[in-house]
């Protein structure tokens, strides 16, 4: 008995001990997303990396409003290197620090992909990012622009 | 047990153990610890590279879009890859133009990451697009950063974990090598004092210091332990000594015995009854002990697997044989019970000598025999005299005859016989016609001689088979079972008469003795004991009244004898309620033919049945015994009339009949001066009357009551002389003044020569004894004279007097030509 706690004991350790490893998307393809209803066609490279920084990004009078999109490690590792040009956890005391000095709110994070479109459908001028393919799952969303694709493709 | 190597002795111990323990905790909890820590520090670099080269790229891509040419976009490429920020810097263009810098060569394809180590190279590649408004083209910044650097400070961190790692066990072992002692000392004097308590040496205190608490608690505890122990042992030998002390002063010996047989220890009184010492006989079998006769066999050599001890238990249970040492066998007494112990069971036997006892047993049995004997001889006279008693008490011991008690169990079976067969029984009751006047006459004696013979007689005359017995007194009763008819019970009846009409001859005299006999008959007279001998009694009545002989049982005749038991209920009312009178009868004086006394007669004035003369109640007075009462009404009414005489100046001498019974009373002469004294009568104006029969019932008796009255100075009379059986001898002895003839020879002697000779003779008899001589009888003037002419003294009889009351003697005192014997002749109004 103890042998056998201690065994698990261990495995434990070594994958506790491993780095995370990575998936690959779905396809070469990230895009940004919204739902139909915002009426927004498209953003500019510039809009795009303000809103997801939280700062104030307006768009034919709607404030828009980002949406992290977490349902995959890869995803969020290309939208961090693509899009924001920070690490992870930079990126998070980023938006703190922007949060506790500009008011507002941090920007939600779903890890969960469909409950994140879901947001996206109830909230226009909500804005996230996901795989291409992924979009096409969600009739009411739309691919406003890409943000990055892969060489293969 | 095997040896066990150094090193499992060490690891069993308890420095063993929390050293090991120490080891196993830290070989389990420092890996994750520091792999834990490394991870976060590895992630830290990898996370501190991949931000920085993020910013950094997008850095650089923003100051090559403000280049106006390649030159200059070639110049910061170098100068980024020169200053050993990157590895590799590249910019393609969207015309295809490219504009490249190398440091290091990638020595693959351009392949972007996005995790630190992602295609296990040691560049990290990047893109970022820009736009150059100058050059007006879109470009693509390719660069590869060394992680090198980044991987070798995860090395070294790696490196400096495992030796603070190393460094934390070695210090840690360090430490508990250095507190392990600490607590194992006074771990070890504990278990050295344990030893040595368990060894028995419970001497000195247990001195263990330690600052744990648990220790020195335990410490404490042990100590407690270890004085409880002494106490315990102390108390062990107190009681030991106490058990030891009563072992040695028991009367029986106790011997304890092992499972072999083999003896542990013995007592005092165990040494006394062998006569072996205790040191002799320790480990010595039990057979040594026991005599030969009851030797058991146990086997030394094999023990209890011989199954010796239950043969000792089973011998022992019972009285065996013992031996002493000189050899001598006795008789013992061996109780064994069981004792279980940790090494086996211990037996523990009781021996008593018992050769006092089994000496006193002997005796007890032969003294128990002796008694038996004695019981038995005892219970056999016993069971005799109880037959001889139970003889006397179902018999009349003077006949041997069935007593009434027997004749009454006898009667009840045999009427529930008769009643079951149908068959008629007849009870006959007989009474003797003249046994009463031999018995008064000539005594008891003689009375009894009569009921033997009588009783043989009886015998003689009917069956086996019959039952004859006396009830008392002169009363007979025969039970005839099995008769056919009441004929049969006719001729038994006429058979009993005829063998009691014959002469009984006693001592040379001849007596007749007649008898009547009463028959009842089952069932015609009577279905039970009761009646039977009730209507049996009342038939006998008949008959005696009848003269008959024998007489069967009528139920008209059984009014007779309702009204005789009403007559004795009304006989002592009449006592009671003064309804007898008195008469009095003079006596003359022959030779002055004057009335020189009176007789006191009884009459009873019956309400229903008018005056009734004496020989209609006083027999029944009698029977009853209601004539003590009688006798004493009649004295104190006669001492009263005397008394009032007196008052009236008349002096008459008055004369009260006494019968047999009162002569038996012996304070008879205390009564009556007693009497005397109440009325203040003289004792020359009393005599008394006594027929001879009564005298001679009990001469020596009448002669001692007859002398009390006599020295009281009263007058005594025979009355009725001649009809009994007087013996002259006690005649001449008996202080009475005078003697009456009998009426039955006075009133026939002038017709009956025989009757003139006794008078004569009697008259001449009383006078050459000295007494005066009266006749009784007296009814006509010849006979008057004759007596005269004989020289008789006194007269009494209808010719002179009837009886008269009271009042008529005074009038008949005054009228007739008879004269009171006084001075004065004309005496006042006499009256009651």
């Amino acid at each position: 008995m103890m042998r056998r706690w201690l065994c698990l004991l261990v495995g434990c350790m070594i994958m506790l001990g491993q780095p995370s490893i990575a998936l690959p998307g779905h396809d070469g393809r990230l895009v940004l997303v919204t739902d139909q209803a915002s009426g927004i066609s498209s953003l500019s490279v510039s809009e795009i990396r303000r809103l997801f920084l939280g700062f104030p990004v307006t768009k034919a009078d709607k404030q828009l409003t980002a949406v992290i999109n977490q349902s995959e490690t890869r995803l969020y590792q290309i939208f961090l290197q693509k899009v924001v040009f920070m690490s992870a956890n930079v990126y998070e005391l980023h938006l703190l620090r922007n949060v506790v000095q500009l008011g507002g709110q941090l920007p939600p994070t779903f890890k969960e992909q469909s409950t994140l479109a879901d947001k996206l459908h109830r909230q226009p001028g909500t804005v996230s990012y996901m795989w291409q393919a992924d979009v096409d799952a969600y009739p009411h969303l739309i691919a406003i622009g890409e943000l990055w694709r892969s060489e293969a493709n | 047990m095997a040896q066990r190597s150094k090193l499992a002795v060490f690891l069993h111990s308890f420095a063993g153990r929390i050293i090991l323990g120490g080891v196993i905790i830290h070989l389990l909890l420092i890996p994750f610890l520091f792999s834990g820590v490394l991870f976060i520090v590895a992630e830290g670099y990898k996370e501190q590279f991949t931000n920085h080269v993020r910013h950094d790229a997008q850095q650089l891509a923003e100051r090559l879009s403000e280049q106006t040419d390649a030159e200059q976009i070639r110049a910061q490429l170098d100068d980024a890859v020169f200053s050993g920020r990157l590895a590799y810097a590249d910019v393609v263009f969207e015309t295809g133009d490219a504009v490249t810098s190398v440091a290091k060569n990638p020595g693959e394809a351009f392949n972007e990451d996005f995790y630190f180590g992602e295609h296990a190279n040691t560049l990290y590649f990047i893109a970022a697009p820009f736009y150059n408004p100058s050059l007006k083209n879109t470009a693509i910044l390719r660069l590869g950063y060394d992680e090198t650097a980044t991987r070798t400070q995860i090395y070294q961190a790696y490196q400096r974990g495992v030796l603070l790692a190393v460094g934390y066990v070695a210090l840690s072992l360090l430490l508990v090598a250095v507190v392990t002692p600490q607590l194992t000392r006074p771990l070890r004097q504990l278990r050295d004092a344990a030893q040595r308590i368990a060894d028995n040496d419970t001497v000195g205190h247990l001195r263990v210091h330690s600052s744990i608490y648990e220790i020195a608690g335990l410490a404490e505890d042990l100590e407690r332990m270890r004085e409880k122990l002494v106490d315990n042992a102390e108390a062990v030998a107190v009681r030991e000594r106490r058990i030891r002390a009563i072992m040695d002063n028991v009367v029986d010996g106790i011997v304890t015995i092992d499972a072999r047989g083999n003896i542990e220890s013995m007592n005092h009184a165990a040494e006394h009854i062998f006569g072996y010492s205790q040191a002799d006989m320790i480990g010595e079998n039990l057979n040594l002990l026991l005599g030969q006769p009851y030797i058991c066999s146990i086997d030394p050599q094999e023990g209890e697997a011989s199954g010796s001890i239950d043969e000792i238990t089973r011998l022992a249970t019972h009285e065996t044989v013992g031996r002493h040492q000189d050899g001598h066998h006795f008789p013992m007494e061996m109780v064994v019970s069981e004792l279980p112990r940790s090494e086996g069971l211990l037996y523990i036997g009781i021996l008593r000598d018992i050769t006092e006892r089994k000496q006193a047993e002997a005796e007890l049995k032969a003294l128990q025999e002796d008694l038996e004997r004695r019981v038995i001889k005892r219970t056999r006279e016993l069971a005799s005299l109880n037959r001889e008693l139970e003889h006397q008490a179902l018999h009349d011991g003077l006949t041997e005859l069935p007593n009434r008690l027997l004749l009454q169990d006898r009667l009840r079976h045999a009427i529930v016989t008769a009643q079951r067969k149908n068959t008629p029984l007849a009870l006959l009751i007989t009474d003797l016609d003249r046994f009463k006047e031999i018995n008064d006459t000539l005594g008891h004696h003689y009375g009894d001689l009569v009921l033997q013979q009588v009783a043989q007689r009886m015998r003689g005359a009917l069956r086996e088979s019959d039952t004859i017995a006396r009830l008392g007194g002169d009363e007979f009763a025969v039970l005839l079972p099995g008769i056919e008819n009441e004929a049969d019970a006719v001729a038994a009846a006429r058979k009993l008469i005829t063998a009691l009409e014959q002469p009984i001859i006693l001592e040379d005299q001849s007596f007749h003795v007649g008898a009547s006999v009463g028959i009842a008959l089952c069932p015609e007279h009577g279905e039970d004991g009761a009646t039977l001998m009730r209507h049996a009694d009342v038939a006998m009545y008949v008959a005696k009244r009848a003269n008959a002989g024998f007489a069967l049982y009528d139920p008209k005749e059984d009014q007779h004898s309702v009204s005789r038991l009403s007559l004795v209920g009304e006989l002592r009312h009449a006592i009671e309620f003064k309804q007898l009178v008195l008469f009095y009868q003079p006596k003359i004086d022959l030779k002055t033919g004057l009335v020189s006394a009176v007789e006191a007669v009884v009459r009873w004035d019956h309400p229903q049945r008018g005056l009734l003369l004496p020989d209609e109640f006083i027999p029944l007075a009698e029977h009853t015994g209601l004539i003590r009462p009688l006798t004493f009404f009649v004295l104190d009414e006669a001492l009263h009339q005397i008394h009032l005489w007196q008052k009236a100046g008349l002096e008459l001498r008055m004369a009260i009949n006494l019968s047999a019974r009162h002569l038996q009373d012996e304070q008879l002469a205390g009564k009556i001066a007693a009497a005397m004294r109440q009325w203040g009568v003289a004792p020359q104006l009393l005599e008394f009357e006594i027929t001879e029969s009564a005298i001679m019932a009990n001469p020596l008796r009448a002669m001692d009551t007859l002398t009390q009255l006599d020295v009281m100075g009263v007058g005594l009379s025979i009355d009725d002389f001649g009809t009994g059986y007087s013996s002259l001898i006690y005649l001449k002895q008996l202080p009475v003044d005078e003697i009456k003839i009998d009426k039955s020879f006075v009133i026939d002697m002038l017709d009956n020569n025989e009757d003139m000779v006794i008078v004569r003779s009697t008259v001449d008899l009383a006078h050459n004894m000295g007494r005066r001589v009266v006749a009784e009888g007296v009814e006509n003037e010849a006979v008057l004279n004759t007596l005269i002419e004989m020289g008789c003294d006194m007269a009494q009889g209808y010719f002179i007097s009837r009886p008269l009351t009271a009042t008529a003697l005074s009038r008949w005192l005054k009228e007739s030509s008879w004269r009171l014997n006084e001075p004065n002749p004309q005496p006042a109004t006499v009256d009651s």
